[in-house]
């Protein structure tokens, strides 16, 4: 599938001779052997594949001063919002710069709540905000900072920052996050909020893909252990630490963390496709038969990552009572 | 939204620490947010000196699924966030799905939203779940996975 180093090494050469001057000004082959090389060559993805690329969340909050109902405020975002990319989709020009590196970006001109509604009416003040996320080459926070305002202050330009906060923007707030920072101030712009708190669903290529893969399993191990523990026991839902203790007592087949129930557990999740061992198949057909009836409804629980809500639509069988007992599931069933 | 006090503060700020460090440490790497599998990117910020709230996320499918799953999901962070700061709390038990109140939750949700005048996004027809697998397949072209893994790696292209 992958071509070895060597070969690599040897396209890399063959790119290489195919742009050195020698080749000639024939034009075509300059630009075939520039798309080569961006598409097969590796040593340029290599150096990329290297870098830390960080995902930095920028906010920007600055106050608006003036007097409702801001046409000339609003007029001016309502411009940048129609002047977008072909194609439809929310693209805005001027976020969408392959430069900026820009994933989601937002401008809210917001006003207050509660008490502060009522200043608002008297033109007391407003809120300006603009917040964007995109990726940085950079390994230090600071300078990953610095970058993107000093690129939307060169993207965004001094006319249109004018417009929109020249005139309402009292504190010029605004204008001071993204002017250049000076060599004291650089990397710490003064009127960056502080994040308390923050989460990001893509940071997971900054951690090795088996350390990844690993903890996506446990938690999947996880998840249907507790998904198991609610079938069996008429949908309460437990700790997974009394889960296991339950299942130390039964048998260390149905225990979550033995290595028979994970290599179960791989292979209901489509994980794994080599059969189960003959070991834990014989121990899981010696199990009590409410467990055994609980692990066969395990892939119609877990099989739908996120969605097991909604694939619980019956209780099964209380291990208090002798007789199987069906009850109604009381997890609501949600359609998105 | 508008913080009560200083103690409730106090209590915020501990839940933002726990939150933040699960996020670094666990939430991050698992892709998902509290169980919550559809958001993007989501920070807390506390502004006006700390006196008011601002909580910015990204998601994936519509707004009613959005907060059901975090009713669904994350009714105890909904909790300590109501006794912090917010005026109506989501009432629930302490591990059981909040259904009571998730009706008065939204409409509380919906009147505390502010519009968006400019939004963009960069990837429009895509969820999270497919930029993560572009993720790693891209990943798996820069440093191709060994024999054990390319057929996990070769599962991602389906």
């Amino acid at each position: 599938m992958f071509p070895s180093r060597k070969a690599r090494r040897k396209n890399d050469h063959a790119a290489r001779q195919a742009l050195s001057p020698s080749v000639g000004p024939n034009p075509w082959l300059g630009a075939i052997a520039l798309l080569w090389r961006a598409a097969v060559a590796r040593k340029p993805q290599r150096r990329l594949a290297k870098e830390i690329v960080r995902q930095e969340t920028l906010t920007i909050v600055a106050r608006v001063t003036g007097a409702p109902p801001f046409t000339d405020l609003r007029a001016a975002l309502q411009q940048i919002a129609d002047d977008r990319l072909p194609g439809g989709g929310a693209r805005p020009l001027v976020f969408a710069d392959p430069k900026l590196g820009i994933h989601f970006a937002r401008l809210v001109f917001a006003g207050g709540a509660g008490r502060r509604r009522a200043r608002l009416l008297t033109g007391v003040r407003v809120q300006f905000r603009h917040r964007a996320r995109r990726s940085v080459r950079s390994a230090r926070s600071a300078s990953a900072v610095a970058v993107p305002v000093d690129l939307w202050r060169a993207r965004l330009g001094v006319s249109l920052l004018r417009r929109l906060c020249g005139e309402h923007d009292r504190e010029r707030a605004f204008e001071r996050a993204i002017r250049p920072p000076s060599k004291r101030e650089r990397g710490v712009p003064r009127t960056l909020p502080p994040r308390s708190a923050a989460y990001s669903a893509r940071a997971a290529p900054t951690r090795g893909a088996e350390w990844i893969s690993s903890r996506a399993l446990q938690e999947r191990c996880r998840a249907s252990c507790i998904t198991q523990r609610v079938n069996t026991f008429a949908c309460r839902a437990v700790s997974i630490r009394a889960r296991r203790s339950e299942h130390r007592r039964t048998g260390p087949a149905h225990a979550g963390c033995s290595d028979a129930h994970r290599a179960f557990e791989r292979r209901a999740l489509g994980l794994d496709q080599e059969p189960v061992p003959a070991a834990a198949r014989l121990r899981h057909q010696a199990a009590p038969e409410h467990l055994r009836m609980a692990k066969r409804r395990i892939p119609s629980t877990i099989s739908v990552r996120g969605k097991r809500s909604g694939h619980l639509p019956i209780g099964v069988t209380s291990s208090r009572s002798p007789r199987p007992r069906i009850t109604r599931c009381k997890m609501r069933s949600r359609t998105s | 939204m508008t913080l009560k006090g200083a103690d409730r503060l106090a209590v915020l700020l501990a839940s933002h620490g726990y939150i933040g460090t699960m996020a670094r440490n666990h939430f991050n790497d698992i892709g998902q947010l509290g169980g919550i599998p559809t958001i993007h990117f989501a920070k807390w910020l506390l502004v006006d000196d700390d006196t008011r709230l601002l909580f910015l996320s990204n998601y994936d499918s519509s707004w009613e699924s959005y907060l059901g799953d975090f009713v669904d999901r994350a009714a105890i962070g909904l909790n300590w966030l109501g006794r912090a700061a917010i005026i109506t709390r989501v009432r629930c038990s302490w591990l059981c799905s909040a259904r009571s109140d998730e009706e008065r939750f939204k409409a509380w949700s919906r009147a505390h939203q502010r519009p968006t005048q400019v939004f963009y996004t960069a990837y429009p027809e895509l969820g999270i779940a497919a930029l993560n697998n572009n993720t790693w397949i891209r990943c798996g072209l820069h440093d191709p996975p060994s024999n054990s893994d390319l057929r996990s790696w070769f599962r991602r292209l389906t």
